[in-house]
């Protein structure tokens, strides 16, 4: 064989007790394609995520291009020639699509001259994308995504190409394009790695396949010599019909109902399901299956149609509703929908059905006890104790817990999506036994799987999917593995409907501008003309030159502590010591810039930036070093630095050096320099979120597990950020001391709420990723004004808290009503 | 706060890409190690929370030790009403600690409730019920407007109650332009102070609601339902609790409890300031760290958390008695918080097996 340009030697890699992979060897010549092929949890991503230095494997080596990976980097193995396409994309929902490929592609690897822009859209055009450069990635479709992790790929122009399951969601003409390009690319010399469970897809495309299955290689032989027997008889490992448990011979009466049924992402679904059944939903994913059934779960309430169960209708406009006409639902993924997994394998089990396990809204230990015990013999969960955490458990008997919750409500309708996920081939065959013995006993069961061996071995009857509507339903005899995927594959190639998680808003220029970064900063300088016109117009003197340079001084404090608070808010942090901190530069300043004109000042000025610094690193450092919740590390420096400034002054003291004194409060006309440096800083700031940095900065907030993935250094950016966001503090600190004079431990504490109120208000997302520097600044003025405005209004003082809070509390429920949702666990 | 859920590499249920978020999936771990932990022989009912009484009564035997004069009975009695008032305030930021959530507002309604009871009564004996019930109400209204700006218009919570803390500070203004003439109604203050079985009666108030709330959170099935709620939101949804309302509901009862704190506390102090509370924003929140409720939501404990409130206090008089500056107590303070995080819960454990290598699991 020619020259390897991946390869992958004796790679183990445990996860507590589960052995993900173990011993796996891979060799990948360049300008070949391999295929990689094997069921889910077989291992292929794991396997790839070490590849792309993203997971770190217990033993065993990565070489690429001829170079060994040391640790696991995924800088590095981009470096080194890697690229990978990931199955759920590494693309960054805040950024914008320009954006992604920028980050993906560090500027030395980058081929565009000046013009970034053409380089971009060259890239997209070679995906057969058309795309808006500046559209944020929460607005792309699904199959938008995809290719633009396929482009983002492609840019990197790898040595190395992996693609996990990359057509999932493309039409067939999209999947012709893109083995067009995977044959261009091989032709030149890149080595492709084709991850996918279609097995026709891999063959037309790979040179030769190695199989998978429970974390070992089972097999590696050239396509040609094999045969779809042989592939699937690797990759399953057994045949296949002796897992699953006999079908039902006779049907019961109608039990399940469906009328015309449409919601988000299906639409006109009608169909009919008998007592005693088990149902298979299938279909390519995303063709509405699983909108379907959650829809039945009452988590994606329908808009038309009925449902019925035993002929009454069922109110699916909330999951509590649907629970308590019976139905009950396992989720397709156990960690994000399924499992509590702080609490006990007792409490994970009784949790839908509590109210009846005593009496009085009191639990009766003894009838749970009673339940659990009846619920663990049933489904034969093996764990050491019922009181031992779910988390301790193997995926296998988490799911068997799950069952446990769902029959012990004895359901009417049965849901289940994707049974068998991430569980052994053992636990496999007793969770079919289980689904087989509940329909024996009288529920209907539905089951969703994308696996069609299982479906095809477990049910009674399949409907499948295409386009958001059910297009066929096999019977009997009908009901095999070749049907069931013949099916999918040949409805599917319409375009693929939107999953019901992908938001769809408008993509018009207005609704851009709507959910754009600056408008909260423009509302907030309408806002504050306003309020200094009406103000003007009760009380002249407020525009006054006095008046309006202390205003501005004011906000400059306020406005430099906000742009450091924005910079961890973008994190997805926040930094409560920031207002501590500026009292500790007033105190430190009250030792350090005591004497020695103008020179004395700026040497005690950088000593007391230094000392700030300091504090963001300490923040950092709780955060990164002992994972604290950034809001309970910076709570506690809060105290402290507190702490430390009452210790050196106890009492106001120390009188601050005049030249301090009067830089702070030099003036052009009536615009005090200091204003003059905060906007200059907001604008510098607002242009590095726009390179590089910045983005790293914001992916970092947006989807931190994306950014990682990308090869962005998360701790680096994160440890930046509270530096600078004391520093600034201190920046904040320094106009503080400045102002009074003295050396006052009190001054600053009121900074933090301040500071979080102004973020809050110019429109920065705290979940991170989003937010304007810009904005700050009007905000700070807004905020500054209010206090200033109330008094010559001769507004009660308390409108100096209420306006502040009641701004915050609209301007936020706002922002959520306009925005795209965070990113939540979908 | 932003809980971060990156997907785990097909199948393994386990580990996510990013080095940061170990807590988002659990790992499949080990099940010996999930046998309950013994403490000098003795087993802690309640994975995790009895360590804080550990701790606790170590420091008042180094009290005894060092600082005798710490533990003599007069010192125990003027510092056992504060430990109570702040068990009871604490408590209330349990349950939104176990939301997944935050509460900075605590400060603010317990001075709201102090001063209401000022306010309203005017410091006569004839209107203790209307100001209490006023008291309680401006409180329970402050948990409503928090709990449905989080639920009802997708607010965070810190931001949540960091505006409604601003409400209740302009509201405290608003009421006694800063500062106030009056003083509690006596009659409450020598109910609170009352001698019953040789303390304050207003300890065994205390006691009776922290006992009250800890059956309520561990027995009932609305108590489970939050710990539910807390643990995984998706699930408890997925499972059919009615999220939204539980949660409001834990709000609204905290709200609860820190307006009874602030009745106590004014009664207590018989001429409360306006602000009287503010220290308290902290000190909840201290509290909650040592008993050991992790803030990202689940499990939580009312008991460990008033365990917290008296190793905290205890932990102030010894600051103070050593004769360091009180401003010591913040740095201590701080320490405390970010220990008791870090090591609290299971996570002291977490942490020791995340430093060693993986293979050699202990016990059984």
């Amino acid at each position: 064989m020619s020259e390897v340009a991946l390869r992958l030697a004796g790679i183990t890699k445990t996860f507590g007790t589960t052995v993900a992979l173990q011993d796996v060897d891979l060799e990948v010549a360049v300008g070949e394609v391999h295929g990689l092929v094997g069921e889910n949890g077989a291992g292929k991503s794991t396997l790839m995520g070490v590849a792309a230095g993203s997971l770190s494997p217990d033993h065993g080596e990565v070489e690429i291009a001829g170079h060994v990976l040391g640790s696991a980097s995924a800088a590095r193995a981009q470096e080194l020639g890697i690229a990978v396409v990931y199955q759920n994309p590494a693309v960054v929902a805040d950024l914008t699509v320009l954006e992604n490929l920028v980050l993906a592609v560090p500027s030395p690897r980058r081929e565009d001259g000046d013009d970034t822009r053409a380089w971009a859209a060259r890239w997209l055009e070679t995906v057969g994308l058309d795309l808006d450069l500046d559209a944020r990635a929460t607005e792309l479709r699904t199959a938008e995504r995809q290719l633009l992790e396929i482009a983002k790929a492609l840019a990197q122009q790898p040595r190395v190409l992996v693609l996990d399951e990359p057509t999932e969601s493309l039409t067939s003409d999209q999947v012709d394009r893109l083995f067009g390009l995977i044959a261009e690319l091989v032709e030149s010399g890149t080595a492709v790695v084709y991850i996918s469970h279609r097995i026709a897809e891999v063959r037309r495309v790979a040179h030769c396949i190695t199989t998978l299955r429970d974390g070992r290689v089972r097999g590696t032989a050239p396509t040609a010599t094999l045969t779809d027997d042989d592939i699937v008889t690797m990759v399953v490992g057994r045949a296949l019909s002796a897992v699953f448990p006999p079908k039902n011979a006779t049907t019961g009466d109608d039990r399940v109902v469906v009328g015309e049924l449409g919601g988000p992402g299906f639409r006109d679904v009608s169909l009919t399901c008998a007592q005693g059944q088990v149902v298979g939903l299938a279909g390519v994913e995303g063709n509405g299956q699983r909108a379907f059934l959650r829809a039945l779960a009452g988590l994606n309430p329908p808009d038309s149609g009925t449902v019925r169960i035993d002929g009454d209708p069922v109110d699916l406009s909330r999951p509590g509703r649907a629970t308590s006409a019976g139905v009950a639902y396992i989720a397709g993924d156990r960690a994000v929908e399924g499992l509590f997994p702080a609490l006990s394998v007792r409490e994970n089990m009784t949790v839908g059905h509590l109210g009846a396990l005593g009496s009085g809204g009191i639990v009766s230990p003894r009838l749970e006890r009673a339940a659990v015990t009846t619920g663990m013999t049933a489904t034969a969960v093996r764990a050491a104790s019922t009181d031992a955490p779910i988390g301790t458990l193997s995926g296998g008997n988490q799911q068997k817990v799950l069952f446990a919750r769902a029959i012990m409500t004895e359901p009417r309708l049965l849901l289940c999506d994707e049974p068998t996920r991430g569980v052994d081939v053992g636990a496999r065959r007793e969770i079919y036994d289980l689904l087989r013995e509940r329909a024996d006993d009288g529920s209907t069961v539905v089951v969703l799987s994308s696996d069609a061996a299982e479906l095809a071995g477990l049910c009674d009857e399949v409907v499948v999917f295409s386009g958001g509507r059910a297009v066929q339903t096999l019977r009997g005899d009908e009901v095999t593995e070749e049907k069931i995927t013949g099916s999918a594959l040949r409805a599917v190639r319409d375009r693929p409907t939107d999953d019901p998680t992908s938001t769809d808003r408008g993509r018009g220029r207005g609704a851009r501008m709507r959910r754009s970064d600056s408008l909260p900063g423009a509302v907030l300088l309408l806002l504050a003309v306003v309020l200094a016109a009406v103000t003007t117009v009760r009380s002249p003197t407020f525009l006054g030159e006095l008046n309006v340079q202390s205003l501005l001084i004011a906000s400059a404090a306020l406005g430099l502590v906000a742009l450091g608070q924005l910079t961890v808010v973008m994190t997805g942090g926040i930094d409560l010591s920031a207002g501590p901190v500026v009292g500790l530069t007033v105190v430190v300043l009250s030792y350090t810039a005591t004497d020695g004109g103008a020179g004395g000042a700026a040497v005690g000025v950088v000593i007391a930036l230094a000392v700030a610094a300091g504090v963001g690193l300490l923040n950092g450092l709780l955060v990164l070093g002992l994972q604290l919740p950034p809001i309970v590390a910076t709570l506690a420096t809060f105290v402290a630095v507190q702490g430390v400034s009452l210790l050196l002054r106890d009492t106001p003291g120390g009188l601050i050096e005049p030249a301090l004194m009067s830089s702070v409060i030099s003036a052009v006309g009536p615009v005090p320099l200091l204003f003059v440096v905060l906007i200059v800083l907001a604008v510098l700031l607002e242009r590095v979120l726009r390179n590089p940095t910045g983005m790293a900065l914001r992916a970092a907030g947006s989807d931190p597990g994306a950014a990682a993935r990308l090869g962005v250094p998360l701790g680096r950016t994160v440890l930046g950020a509270y530096v600078v966001s004391s520093v600034l503090a201190g920046l904040g600190g320094v106009v503080v001391a400045g102002q009074i004079g003295i050396g006052d431990p009190t001054q600053g504490v009121t900074y933090t709420l301040s500071s979080i109120t102004v973020v809050v208000l110019a429109g920065a997302s705290v979940y991170g990723g989003r937010g304007s520097y810009l904005g700050i600044v009007p905000g700070a003025i807004l905020l500054a004004m209010l206090s200033n405005a109330s008094n010559f209004l001769g507004l009660n003082q308390a409108w100096q808290f209420w306006l502040p809070g009641g701004l915050v509390l609209v301007a936020t429920a706002i922002a959520f009503r306009t925005r795209p949702t965070p990113p939540q666990s979908s | 706060m932003s809980p971060t859920v990156s997907r785990p590499p097909e199948g393994t249920g386990s580990t996510s890409a990013t080095p940061v978020a170990d807590t988002a999936a659990p790992g499949p771990e080990v099940v010996a190690a999930s046998r309950p932990r013994t403490v000098f022989g003795w087993r802690p009912s309640t994975g995790g929370f009895g360590a804080v009484w550990v701790v606790t009564a170590l420091l008042f035997v180094a009290s005894a030790v060092f600082l005798p004069g710490t533990v003599a009975p007069t010192a125990l009695l003027s510092m056992l009403p504060f430990a109570a008032i702040l068990a009871v305030a604490a408590s209330g930021q349990t349950l939104v600690a176990q939301q997944g959530g935050l509460d900075l507002s605590a400060a603010g309604v317990i001075s709201l409730s102090a001063v209401t009871v000022v306010q309203v009564s005017g410091g006569s004996d004839g209107r203790i019920v209307v100001a209490l019930l006023a008291a309680l109400a401006a409180g329970l209204v402050s948990g409503l407007v928090s709990g449905l700006a989080i639920t009802r218009f997708g607010i965070t919570p810190f931001v949540a109650t960091l505006g409604v803390n601003a409400l209740a500070q302009g509201t405290i203004l608003a009421v006694t332009g800063g500062n106030m003439s009056n003083s509690v109604p006596p009659g409450l203050t020598s109910v609170v102070t009352t001698d019953v079985l040789g303390v304050p009666a207003l300890i065994w108030l205390c006691v009776v609601v922290v006992v009250a709330l800890a059956l309520l959170t561990r027995r009932t099935v609305i108590g489970r339902q939050l710990e539910a709620s807390g643990a995984n939101t998706a699930a408890a949804i997925a499972v059919g609790l009615p999220v939204a309302r539980l949660r409001v509901g834990a709000y609204v009862t905290a709200a609860g409890l820190y307006a009874v704190a602030g009745i106590l506390l004014g009664a207590f102090i018989a001429r409360p300031s306006a602000f009287q509370g503010d220290p308290y924003l902290l000190t909840t929140i201290a509290a909650v760290a040592v008993g050991g409720t992790a803030f990202g939501g689940g499990r939580g404990s009312v008991v460990a958390t008033a365990g917290g409130a008296l190793f905290l206090t205890q932990l102030g008089q010894v600051v103070l008695a050593s004769g360091l500056p009180t401003a010591s107590q913040n740095l201590v303070q701080g320490a405390v918080i970010a220990l008791g995080v870090a090591l609290g819960g299971g996570r002291a454990i977490a942490l020791v097996r995340r430093l060693r290598p993986t293979t050699s699991t202990p016990t059984r």
